[in-house]
């Protein structure tokens, strides 16, 4: 009954300066929910933009529901079943709902001579799609103003519009609350059982057992395998990904804590932080948990001055410290690595080196404002050596980096300023595994050597494995805090959740 | 190293299409050749636009335009003028550079501070700076003053003042966008101007201070201008702003910002001066001249395109003959 829907055969595609597939095969059976997993930069986005359309194969071939096909771009994909929900929502967040999901293919009706759009039948449609998603979503609401998951919901019913019977989901849990994750898994399940193909990316290896039928594994840019899911678990799967045996997940470094640091009192910032109050010890790996939205990040831009100015005093040492903009608190030796490396954190059409001098161009220059260029060399290459960056030289493009190693030189280029309070912001979002673990060790050999860490992340057991002390926030203030001996997944999340308001979908 | 390589090659291909363009003019007219005519018609003609085609490269790399500075230009110069017949030669001067300056930071804390896109910014600001100029004015023409006609009309060893300072401004601007950190910034801001900010680097100061020092070069530019004119209207110098960015689009500097090299500039401003000239020269008439400009332009930014194209090609054999080698 289950019949392959689905088949990839020795996908082949380059990038300028990158093998990004080297021979794929793939099988996708109807009624499965089957994972890809690899490290960031194994192929596995790559693989799917293939599959519907965004990007050619060089060589290869790819048989939909019985045909071999070619797609050349995603309307095409779309029109023989194949939708993809992408990382990142692609939905045009100043129109309506109806107007997004029939985008690029609106039912027409003719009035005379004229085809026009026939709402009617749309908004009809898109009805019966819903309640087959066992949702409600306002179709004449604008989709900016919508939450994460209900946007998530509106793009699969963008998917169901085309009668999609193959549907890719790429990272979709990765700004969702567990609540949001957990209705999802539902209508994944649902859409199994109605025969559709469902095809799952993802970093998070717990998702995979929960709701996957089959696993196959890419590295590389290669195929490594295809297992059920039943039959294999998390270290099978890890070693197949990082292609040896990891060793322990969290390096954590006993390290001797000494006095506080660093401490802020009565933080407030209108409308995103209020009252807030903590302090980090010498040598300590401070966590901030918190939903999205909870002010973390916030927090962590005003005391670097990189919003506007807030109200409350920060002290360095036991003296009290005014920061106006970012460039004080570097000289303070108080350095932020952005969670949006793309956006924020580095410049990825620079080279490796240039990146990690931009932040201390003023150490570089000579007289008359002349760059160093020689001493902006050392110092990249003493950093691509140092934090292990796979870059073949300093002046190597960071576009061309996979996710980790882009991280590396984000958190390197914090490093060579010298700080003393590094604050680490995601530091391991959309990163693979391996890079993940090395990240981690860095993090590690840093606190050794006595630098102090503040770390935001969404991730629990990162925090929970790394970090001395968590604080939670919640709602722009801070909601609890822990010790590293009593904190526990569910004692912070409890704390986190506690009395928030009601989640959409 | 792939990168400079290319570079090179964009300004050997403007160097080429100079080099035919300036072959073609002398061997049709060999008056052109002469120097005398190459001097004094040729270059002086163009350094005003060549001297605000410099900060407009800083501008344009920033991924910001300026298309007030023609009409800087001429307030400054009106209310110098203005200013000389009123209190003499030291407050002309004074209130020239002043005036070209203040609309430079106008600009500047504009875009910066309000975050108005440049280009509705200096659309707005040319207006109001024409409006200004003419309102002043009521019409009437600005005469030369001694200053102006010194900066104008004076030869020193052989070449006229205004292109000794045109010579130094260019050796100052070429230095300080590739060899100085401030260089460095500009590009970093052209390329992504968050994470300029998120590397503590003071983005809107930086711009404030390239629009004013665009006003302030202007300033430089309307001594030179009022001297070699002796009188000027409100409404002269149009399609000044559109020629500066020309040569600086010729010189291979990308309007996206990011991209580009003060080198080029100065090789567009020389082709744009052997072409206004030699024309001329020719004979052709004026609308065929404009043909012509605009079609010199679309090789330039052609041949742009192509070996821009042809470096990335070149990049991803390197790294697949390197990966193959290892």
């Amino acid at each position: 009954m289950a019949e392959t829907i689905l088949e990839l055969k020795n996908i082949v595609k380059t990038f300028p300066g990158v093998k990004a597939l080297s021979g794929i095969d793939f099988q996708l059976r109807s009624g499965e929910v089957h994972a890809i997993c690899g490290e960031n930069g194994a192929g596995k986005s790559t693989l799917m933009k293939v599959v519907c359309g965004v990007h050619k194969p060089d060589s290869g071939t790819m048989i939909v529901n019985g045909k071999e096909e070619k797609f050349s771009n995603p309307l095409e994909a779309y029109g023989k079943g194949v939708s993809i929900i992408f990382q990142e929502t692609s939905l045009f967040e100043e129109m309506t709902v109806l107007d997004n999901l029939y985008l690029g293919h609106e039912m027409m009706k003719k009035i005379g001579p004229f085809s026009v759009i026939d709402y009617g039948a749309m908004k009809q449609k898109a009805e019966e799609i819903f309640k087959r998603l066992n949702t409600k979503i306002d179709l004449d609401a604008q989709v900016k103003s919508l939450g994460m998951a209900q946007k998530q919901m509106v793009e699969i019913a963008k998917a169901l519009t085309f009668q999609a019977n193959i549907l890719i989901f790429d990272e979709p849990t990765a700004s969702l609350t567990q609540r949001e994750v957990t209705a999802l898994f539902q209508i994944i399940e649902n859409l199994k059982r109605e025969g559709l193909g469902i095809v799952y990316i993802s970093h998070r290896l717990e998702e995979i057992f929960e709701i996957c039928d089959r696993v196959t594994v890419i590295r590389d840019g290669q195929y490594i395998s295809t297992k059920d899911v039943k039959e294999t678990n998390k270290d099978e799967l890890v070693a197949d990904m990082v292609g040896r045996k990891m060793g322990s997940y969290y390096p954590k470094a006993n390290t001797k804590i000494g006095g506080e640091l660093f401490r802020a009192e009565h933080y407030y910032d209108e409308g995103f932080l209020e009252d807030i109050s903590f302090f980090v010890k010498k040598g300590e790996i401070l966590g901030f948990s918190g939903l999205a939205g909870a002010g973390r990040t916030e927090l962590m831009e005003s005391i670097c001055g990189l919003t506007g100015k807030a109200a409350g005093k920060l002290y360095l040492e036991g003296q009290e410290i005014e920061i106006h903009n970012y460039e004080e608190a570097m000289e303070h030796g108080i350095v932020y690595v952005s969670e949006d490396r793309g956006k924020y954190g580095l410049i990825v059409d620079m080279s490796v080196e240039k990146n990690i001098s931009l932040p201390q161009l003023k150490k570089l220059k000579k007289q008359l404002d002349f760059l160093d260029i020689r001493k902006e060399k050392e110092l990249g290459e003493t950093y691509i050596r140092e934090v292990g960056i796979k870059a073949p030289d300093g002046e190597f493009l960071v576009a061309n980096l996979s996710g980790g190693n882009q991280q590396k030189v984000s958190v390197s280029r914090a490093l060579a300023l010298k700080p003393k309070l590094l604050l680490l912001d995601e530091p391991t979002r959309g990163v693979d595994v391996n890079a993940k673990s090395e990240i981690h060790k860095i993090i590690s050999e840093l606190t050794g050597q006595g630098l102090t860490i503040i770390m935001v992340s969404s991730e629990l057991p990162e925090l929970l494995g790394m970090c001395d002390r968590i604080y939670v926030m919640k709602d722009g203030s801070i909601a609890g805090c822990f010790d590293r001996e009593e904190a526990t997944q569910e004692a912070i999340l409890s704390v986190a959740l506690e009395s928030k308001k009601g989640v959409g979908a | 190293m792939t990168k400079k390589r290319w570079k090179f090659s964009f300004n050997a291909a403007l160097f080429l299409i100079w080099l035919i363009l300036f072959g073609f003019i002398a061997i049709k007219a060999p008056n052109f050749l002469k120097p005398n005519y190459l001097i004094s018609v040729m270059l002086r003609n163009i350094i005003e636009i060549g001297m605000v085609a410099l900060p407009m490269t800083l501008i344009i790399i920033t991924g910001g335009i300026d298309l007030s500075v023609g009409n800087i230009m001429v307030l400054s110069c009106m209310l110098g003028g203005m200013a000389a017949t009123a209190a003499g030669d030291v407050a002309a001067v004074l209130v020239t550079l002043l005036v070209g300056v203040l609309c430079g930071i106008l600009n500047g804390l504009l875009i910066a501070k309000v975050k108005i896109t440049p280009m509705v910014t200096t659309l707005a600001t040319m207006y109001l700076y024409l409006g200004l100029a003419r309102g002043i004015t009521r019409g009437d023409s600005i005469y030369a003053y001694p200053f102006a006609a010194f900066m104008g009309n004076t030869v020193v060893l052989g070449l006229p003042i205004q292109i000794w300072l045109y010579i130094l401004l260019a050796v100052i601007f070429v230095y300080v966008l590739s060899k100085t950190t401030l260089g460095r910034k500009i590009y970093s801001i052209g390329l992504n101007p968050n994470a300029a900010r998120y590397a503590g680097i003071k983005t809107d100061r930086i711009l404030i201070g390239i629009y004013a020092l665009a006003g302030l070069i202007c300033a430089l530019a309307a001594f030179i201008w009022l001297g070699r004119f002796t009188s000027i209207k409100y409404d002269a110098g149009t399609n000044f702003n559109l020629k500066v960015i020309t040569v600086v689009v010729l010189g291979g500097t990308s309007i996206n910002g990011g991209i580009g090299d003060m080198k080029g500039t100065i090789l567009g401003t020389l082709i744009i001066a052997t072409l206004n000239s030699g024309l001329t020269v020719l004979n052709i008439p004026i609308d065929v001249q404009t043909i012509v400009q605009g079609a010199v332009l679309m090789i330039a930014l052609i041949s742009y395109a192509v070996l821009n194209e042809r470096a990335k090609k070149k990049k991803i054999l390197k790294v697949e003959d390197a990966k193959n080698a290892g």
